[in-house]
């Protein structure tokens, strides 16, 4: 059950939340977090290491106790363990670190080295390290806050709304609630932000990196490429490889399919 | 009840990975003598009846499953999790539940 500071303020289901969607969609993120930080109790904002830096900022300066985990996949770059320290001094955080089961990790090192993700794709590591300690932790909070943003993903982010029952980690007796504050700002007006407010900024963003994650696994992407590019590049081939669409259309023109149509 | 298993293999002969690993987990489970018919989609050979089933029932990936009830119904299985739940009252291992989450939310490791 979801613990509300105020239980009438914030109802989740779908209809209600519609609703919030609608009235937040036109709100700063400011006013998002002010409103969500004092409604629920067990909140935490989702901290990767990049520009999602701003949600701190702003939080903090709301709630100087907000809480923010981070997920250390354990492969993180040098300059991004720097940053997260930097900002845990910089906001006086009692940052909440999010580990991989060690055992699991040990297991998939032994069998498959360092970097199985080359060969068998990104999957079975990212499901290890990120998936599996991420769903850990939100089994204890009844809403989180994530910096995702409609601009960072045609494909897969272009519809994110400001709230959200998160369906891939909601339970039927768990129901968790998902609020994007930044979904509705550019990369432009994250940047502005930074700068106007002096919030510091993970170094490796000067050197091309738009999105951050792990070390073996991102790369500098040029200007107008997706975020996603900087990612998991030598996999294109690797993923079609259990895909039956091209086929599909082949079966569809096959002459066994043309003459059943004729 | 009639259980079909579609399988994808490559043009080396070998089963793309993910099928491989569902029917080494299925035999591992001691289910493989439960399933009436394992079909290829040949990838060298767009006529195979695992492409023309693909094709039927619009599945973009392999493997998939085909359920024929008593009543004749056929329901098509994408997630190999729910497969196992709903037809096998099996649980699945967090790591297939895990990779079912994946498959399903492809943004979860964009973090
Ligand atoms: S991004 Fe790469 S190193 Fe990080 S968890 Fe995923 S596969 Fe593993």
């Amino acid at each position: 059950m979801i613990q509300l500071a105020d239980p009438q303020a914030i109802a989740i289901d779908p209809a209600s939340l519609a609703a919030l969607e609608a009235d937040l969609a036109t709100k700063s993120p400011q006013k998002i977090l002010r409103l969500v930080l004092k409604q629920f109790e067990a909140i935490a904002i989702s901290f990767s290491g990049a520009e999602d830096v701003v949600l701190i900022d702003m939080a903090a300066k709301i709630n100087k106790d907000v809480r923010v985990f981070t997920l250390d996949t354990g492969r993180l770059h040098g300059e991004t363990y720097q940053f997260i320290d930097r900002v845990r001094k910089h906001y006086n955080l009692k940052l909440e670190m999010v580990f991989p089961d060690a055992a699991l990790v040990e297991a998939l090192v032994n069998a498959k080295g360092f970097y199985s993700f080359y060969q068998d794709g990104h999957k079975e590591c990212c499901g290890i390290r990120k998936v599996r300690p991420l769903r850990r932790k939100l089994s204890t909070l009844d809403a989180w806050i994530t910096g995702q943003r409609q601009d960072q993903n045609p494909s897969t982010r272009a519809n994110v709304p400001v709230v959200q029952l998160d369906t891939a980690f909601s339970t039927e007796d768990h129901p968790l609630i998902k609020f994007n504050p930044l979904a509705n700002w550019t990369s432009t007006q994250v940047w502005q932000y930074i700068r106007a407010y002096e919030v510091p900024y993970n170094p490796l963003h000067e050197r091309g990196f738009v999105s951050i994650g792990c070390e073996p696994c991102t790369r500098a992407i040029l200007p107008h490429q997706q975020e996603r590019e900087g990612r998991w590049w030598w996999e294109t081939a690797k993923e079609k490889e259990c895909g039956l669409h091209a086929a599909i259309n082949a079966a569809q023109d096959s002459p066994a399919a043309i003459a059943a149509q004729s | 009840m009639n259980i079909i298993v579609v399988q994808k293999i490559k043009r080396d002969g070998q089963p793309c990975a993910k099928s491989a690993k569902v029917l080494g987990d299925l035999n591992s489970r001691g289910l493989l003598p439960q399933i009436h018919r394992i079909v290829a989609a040949d990838e060298g050979d767009p006529d195979s009846e695992g492409y023309e089933l693909a094709a039927q029932f619009q599945v973009e990936a392999a493997p998939f499953f085909l359920v024929e009830r008593d009543g004749g119904d056929i329901q098509v299985y994408e997630a190999y999790a729910r497969f196992l739940k709903e037809v096998f009252q099996q649980e699945p291992s967090e790591a297939e539940e895990i990779a079912e989450m994946m498959a399903q939310n492809p943004d979860l490791d964009f973090i």
